[in-house]
């Protein structure tokens, strides 16, 4: 008929159904691109690098799709988001995805979306062209359906209608101004992302490959923001667009964020879009929900004026908090290079990162900025700790992520050790041998010495750590604002806690060295029992092997012997090197513990030294000398005699005082009513008789190391050296020890001095008394030990 | 002015009429609504414009653009490996030299410190078409970055080296080649010197960047007086102190075409205090290597201690030391360098120097007996590490890498895939393949033996000093002419095995790689032999 092409209602018609074709091949797309983004992308043969863009622009097209719908119900209310849909949005679709291809080689496929671009929006036009005509030359009908009322040229100026209620005008003003800040939020990212988008993500530090897929994301971010402003001009005419402008637009993109961050490993580039979004969500609902109430008078139920911005806020809430526990909290599984245990033993984690693990672009670049903390020059490495070539951590440091990169310490830091055999370039490593090199109070008083320093702040610390690595914008903030501030202050305290090693009359630890029970009285025992205090009690001691320690039935551990119980010296262990109740892997523990218990003990590797003719006259010595106290037979092996009085070693008492009978009970009453709790430490007065397998190792002698070889503890105590040096791995195998007075050993070596407190060197003069064949044979036989 | 209708507006009778009084009159609503209108327009086109000015701002402080050059060879002379500063405008990190205009004239500022400008150094200027040298020399890259145009060392400062064929015979560069005439420490000392100077003011900056490259604008201007020359004093300053115990009198002469690899590494990458160093970790001089033919050598041991097998860490590696950071290298621009180097063949003997042909065959025999096992690419040794106890050259260099520096250096370009795995330290001299061997002086890592002639006499025989740095070929004894103290007003660098009083200095030692197995006990014919065949390696 000829008077329907002239009949507006017959173009509205047209314009419905097509419209909602268009809206439902963009929905297709959009869904196709968010839930099957790689599936799509390998159909087309288009690639998709990394795939977030790409699932990005899903997301977004969805939105859009969803925007398109209104218009299509009621082409007159929204005629202005009509004109945008067909024209603003299929128009710069189309352009961008031709000029991409065209001008910037971006794959082919994306001209078959512009070409559906091209297609529905060119339609589109001339429907939206058509029905103005109809409606320009139309009179009224006789059934109505047009209500006639001269259009009024469209501004994007904030409508006061004659008939608002007292106090709508400021709520209009509000919202008008609030979605036009939201609007130019968006574009901050929206323009650069178009215009130079090599640069832009460059900033942001996310790549994407081809290009063209951010540069389409900024675009539909840009649409979208165009089908805010009508709704900023009246919201309460463009109702539904001034709501699904907060759902889905806002909410969309923040939980399109917040999952493709937490859930599928994204680039952690993209929380910024929660950060856009977010807050303009949470206003954008109180602002409407106050005009909704105003509007009616106030006469609205206290549940509809207040509970949407209830919802948007605790929405918020959770959405931050799921991001702050991605930043901080999420813990993933360690990757170590094999699965074997003595990888697990080297760099595998006991726990404690969680409360004591340094951020591991902080621990990196600490040496490099504070070089005068350090005794000498080679950052950690320089502080004997032993090195794996090739390794990212020295032995006994574990690195973790728990919601990001942290480094910890672990049971290797003092129990692997290292001998320097001439003519090899490097030493080897024994695993569970005492850590006779490694000085660790100076890496502690290093870490507080860098904290205690008013230079560590981000000013100095970011740019240090710009020139190892390029932080993502994410991350920086996050060393800037919480990482650099929590570790200082965390440090700070603890260095409060470890003053006590800088008392004068306490000599310094050295390397091969610790304290093993004094900082666990601060540390841990002093909130169980106040008066468990350091006081004047003083237990630096050798760090000790670990090997065969299940192999003999009821023997006690520790120097002290202070606890029989295998299992509660492993975990206990932990604890003290920082792991807590909480976060200590026990199964994780008892694999080490098993592998400890039967690990075997390094052999002498100096074969050529020994003088074989010697070893049965040594061995007849060894009984009647050392077999009782000694020998894994022995009658006395692995039990504590008393440190003073007859039958005792008489060696330094200072060992045996440090662990009273209050520090035991509380101990034993730390972890509460916990199923692993410690029921077995003990204090005792005197000192174990270790089991002397793979001796050659546990050089230097005695609990407190103050005697270098094993030749010298066969001299009577007059005799032996009273001032040597230690901490060098060179090994002198004639005396059974590590060299300790070599001009090697003076130059890089520590100084010990007897005379000390807690170093004596008195004590243990069993066998000092025999013949030199005799102490010879004995020797030779020691060494096969 | 429309007066509101009805009203009359109070009047003043002056000499003469009655005078409306101004501020009687008010605006209508219309007026009202229009100047709202547009003092809000006026402030969208304000914000607009500041809006643009402040992303055009924020592009150029941000935008990080080398010159780019079309072969792969001219990338290697002058391309970028990203070694200028980089990072954020506010807190640079890297690099060594300062900003384009400024590094261009230095000399001009300083023509006391250094008389015959940057060339005078060994820093080679090819001549444009037009005649005109360029503006800057081999080795130096240019790249624009936060904000300004900065220039920064590439491989080619160190590996790409000169030769004259007689006296009068026009200069040449070979890529690839040991920079043998460039003197770097004299080059790091006239930097960091000049722009510690106290003639160093933004004044005289200026004028003279105005002198030279015409008028600056105002903004260039500002910046350079504001943020270049006090953030320049204060990066030199620390550069200073992190390596000036290196370049302090009474420490070893690095002399032209030598380096000391590693000492300046542990002080710029790691910050170790050099000055605690044991002395006999800080005589690490040795010779620039040949770059030529590459793709041979992955999985030999690499620098003259082979401490690493992987071309690739060691090109990063090498990289740090021309002032690359992990956060401001430019992988696509060392990936072009790899790519050169790994296919440049090694020169071939010049024909304008004589070359004895049946005496080469014959000298081939030799070399099979005596050198092919440690130096031809299929020997039985080559690429493997030499223990110091069997070669006997001098441990300064070996001792001063550390199995302490190694193991920090598993540290680097750390999360990244790029992280160094593959340092070890060694307890030797790696073999090396020959190609390109004339090309090579002065022999041994640490460049004692001037000659191949002299490398083939014990150690007792060889020159206990001779001049480095001259570039004029010895085809006879292959090698540098190395008796020529001055010439054209330029003095060349004495480099000496022992001081005046004959005590020896550490690091220069010419032993080792001598003895009957090393061919220093031939006759000298066969020594001839020998030595017209390497001339054709």
């Amino acid at each position: 008929m000829k008077g329907e092409r002239s009949d507006p209602r017959y173009w509205k018609q047209f314009y419905r159904w097509f419209g909602a074709l268009a809206a439902g091949c963009s929905l297709l797309l959009a869904l196709g691109l968010s839930f099957c983004a790689d599936h799509l992308v390998r159909l087309l043969g288009v690639g998709g690098e990394p795939i977030t863009w790409t699932q990005l622009c899903g997301e977004l097209l969805i939105l859009i799709s969803v925007f398109y719908v209104p218009a299509l119900v009621d082409v007159d209310r929204f005629r202005p988001h009509a004109w945008i849909g067909a024209v603003v949005s299929h128009g710069t679709i189309f352009l961008l995805c031709t000029m991409g291809v065209i001008g910037f080689g971006a794959p082919k496929p994306f001209l078959l979306w512009a070409a559906m671009e091209f297609f529905f929006g060119g339609v589109q036009i001339f429907q939206l062209t058509k029905l103005e005509q109809a409606e320009n030359g139309r009179t009224v009908p006789p059934n109505g359906g047009w209500d006639g009322q001269p259009r009024v040229p469209w501004k994007p100026v904030m409508v006061v209608a004659a008939g608002d209620p007292d106090g709508m005008a400021c709520w209009r003003r509000a919202y008008f101004w609030l979605v036009w800040l939201g609007i130019a939020a968006n574009l901050i990212f929206v323009l650069p992302l178009v215009f130079v988008p090599h640069w832009m993500l460059r900033q942001l530090g996310v790549s994407a490959e081809p290009v063209l897929w951010a540069q389409m994301g900024g675009l539909l971010l840009g649409l979208i923001s165009v089908f805010y402003i009508p709704a900023a001009r009246d919201p309460l005419k463009y109702r539904p667009f001034a709501w699904l402008a907060i759902f889905p637009s806002r909410t969309g993109g923040v939980l399109f964020c917040t999952v493709a961050v937490v859930a599928l490993a994204a680039n952690e580039a993209f929380i910024l879009g929660v950060s856009l979004d977010l807050p303009f969500a949470v206003l954008q609902t109180f602002v409407l929900c106050k005009l909704a109430s105003v509007e009616r008078h106030g006469k609205i139920s206290f549940w509809r004026a207040y509970a949407p911005t209830g919802i948007a806020v605790v929405a918020a809430a959770a959405i931050l908090s799921i991001i702050g526990w991605h930043k901080l909290e999420r813990e993933y599984p360690q990757q170590l290079a094999n699965g074997s245990i003595e990888e697990a033993f080297k760099y595998g984690s006991i726990g404690t990162e969680d409360a004591q693990g340094l951020p591991y672009w902080l621990w990196l670049t600490l040496p490099r900025v504070f070089p005068e903390y350090l005794p000498r020059p080679g950052g950690y490495a320089g502080l004997g700790f032993l090195w794996e070539p090739g390794s990212e951590l020295p032995i006994g440091f574990s690195k973790r992520k728990i919601g990001f990169d942290r480094v910890g310490i672990n049971c290797a830091l003092c129990h692997a050790g290292s001998v320097q055999i001439p003519g090899e370039p490097l030493p080897r490593y024994y695993l569970g041998a005492p850590a006779v090199t490694a000085d660790v109070l100076a890496y502690q008083k290093f870490l507080f010495a860098c904290a205690n320093d008013s230079r560590f702040n981000a000013s100095t610390l970011m740019p240090a750590i710009a020139r190892q690595t390029r932080l993502s914008l994410v991350d920086d903030l996050l060393y800037r604002l919480v990482l650099i501030p929590a570790t200082r202050k965390a440090l700070r305290d603890q260095s409060h806690v470890w003053t006590w090693t800088d008392e004068p009359g306490r000599p310094p630890w050295g390397p091969g060295r610790i304290e093993p029970f004094n900082p666990v009285k601060l540390a841990i025992l002093h909130q169980v029992d106040p008066h468990v205090t350091v006081g004047a009690t003083l237990g630096t001691s050798d760090m000790e092997p670990l090997w065969n320690l299940d192999t003999l039935p009821g023997r006690a551990f520790h120097w002290d012997g202070l606890n029989t119980n295998l299992t509660e010296v492993v975990d206990s262990s932990a604890l003290g090197d920082g792991a807590t109740p909480k976060s200590i892997p026990r199964p994780f523990l008892r694999s080490l513990q098993n592998w400890i218990g039967t690990n075997a003990a390094p052999k002498f590797p100096f074969a050529d030294n020994i003088n074989k003719s010697l070893l049965a006259q040594g061995a007849k010595v060894y009984q009647v000398e050392c077999a009782r106290c000694h020998a894994p037979s022995g009658a006395d092996t692995g039990k504590v005699i008393p440190a003073t009085g007859s039958g005792s070693a008489a060696t330094d008492p200072n060992r045996a005082q440090m662990w009273t009978a209050e520090s035991a009970a509380a101990y034993n009453n730390y972890l509460g009513n916990l199923k692993w709790k410690f029921k077995s430490f003990r204090s005792t007065d005197g000192y174990v008789n270790v089991p002397l397998d793979g001796l050659w190792l546990r050089a230097p002698y005695l609990h407190n190391g103050s005697v270098p070889t094993l030749a010298d503890l066969l001299k009577p105590v007059a005799q032996r050296p009273a001032v040597f040096w230690r901490g060098i791995n060179d090994y002198d195998p004639t005396n059974v020890g590590y060299v300790s007075d070599a001009p090697a050993a003076r130059a890089n070596g520590f100084r010990y001095d007897t005379s000390g407190r807690g170093n004596s060197n008195a004590g243990h003069e069993f066998g000092t008394k025999l013949s030199d064949p005799d102490k010879a044979a004995l020797l030779e036989y020691l060494k096969t030990l | 002015m429309n007066p509101e209708n009805g009203a009359k507006l109070p009047t003043v009778r002056t000499c003469g009429a009655d005078r409306v009084l101004v501020d009687a009159v008010r605006d209508t609503p219309v007026e009202v609504a229009l100047s709202r209108l547009r003092c809000r327009i006026l402030c969208v086109i304000i914000l607009l414009i500041v809006l643009v000015a402040g992303l055009v701002v924020l592009r150029r402080l941000t935008a990080d653009k080398p010159v780019t050059y079309h072969s792969d060879a001219e990338h290697f002379l002058y391309g970028s490996i990203g070694s200028e500063p980089g990072g954020n405008p506010l807190a640079p990190v890297g690099g060594m030299l300062p900003p384009y205009q400024v590094f261009v004239v230095l000399p001009d500022m300083f023509p006391d410190r250094l008389p015959g400008g940057y060339a005078s150094l060994g820093l080679v200027y090819e001549t444009k078409p037009d005649g005109k040298p360029r503006d800057l020399p081999i080795g130096i890259s240019r790249r624009q970055r936060l904000g300004l145009d900065l220039v920064g060392f590439n491989c080619a400062v160190c590996h790409v080296g000169t030769l004259r064929t007689s006296r009068d015979a026009p200069h040449q560069f070979l890529p690839g080649m040991p920079a043998h005439q460039l003197d770097l420490q004299g080059l790091f000392a006239f930097v960091l010197g000049s722009v510690l100077d106290p003639r160093f003011t933004p004044d005289n900056v200026i004028g003279h960047i105005e002198a030279k490259f015409g008028p600056m604008n105002p903004a260039d201007r500002l910046l350079t007086r504001l943020a270049v020359v006090p953030q320049l004093r204060e990066r030199t300053l620390l550069l200073q102190a992190q390596v000036g115990v290196l370049f302090a009198p009474g420490s070893l002469q690095w002399g032209p075409g030598r380096v000391d690899t590693f000492n300046p590494y542990k002080s710029l990458q790691f910050g170790w205090n050099l000055e605690l160093l044991p002395p006999p970790e800080l005589a690490g001089a040795s010779d620039f290597p040949s770059l030529w033919n590459q793709a041979p050598r992955e999985g030999m041991h690499l620098h003259w201690d082979g401490n690493n097998i992987s071309l690739d860490e060691r090109n990063l590696s090498a990289g740090l030391g021309a002032g690359i950071t992990p956060a401001t290298v430019d992988y696509a621009g060392v990936a072009r360098v790899k790519n050169y180097i790994q296919k440049l063949p090694p020169p071939r003997w010049p024909e304008a120097m004589p070359l004895d042909h049946e005496a080469a065959v014959r000298g081939a025999e030799t070399f099979r007996r005596y050198c092919a096992d440690c130096h031809d690419f299929v020997g039985k040794w080559t690429g493997q590490v030499e223990p110091w106890e069997k070669i006997g050259t001098d441990r300064g260099r070996l001792d001063s890498y550390t199995a302490v520096f190694s193991a920090n250096q598993n540290t680097l370009f750390a999360g990244t895939t790029n992280r160094f795995k593959s340092f070890r330290k060694t307890n030797g001299y790696a073999n090396e393949p020959l190609d390109g061997i004339w090309a090579r002086a002065p022999y041994l890592h640490n460049g004692s033996v001037p000659t191949l002639a002299d490398l083939l006499e014990p150690p007792e025989r060889r020159p206990k000093q001779f001049y480095r740095g001259y570039d004029v070929y010895d085809p006879v004894k292959v090698g540098f002419v190395s008796d020529v103290g001055e010439e054209n007003g330029k003095k060349y660098f004495l480099y000496r095995t022992a001081d005046e009083q004959g005590n020896p200095v550490a690091g220069n030692s010419n032993a080792g790689h001598a003895g009957p197995e090393y061919g220093t006990d031939l006759s000298s014919a066969d020594k001839q032999d020998l030595i017209e065949y390497l001339k054709t390696l």
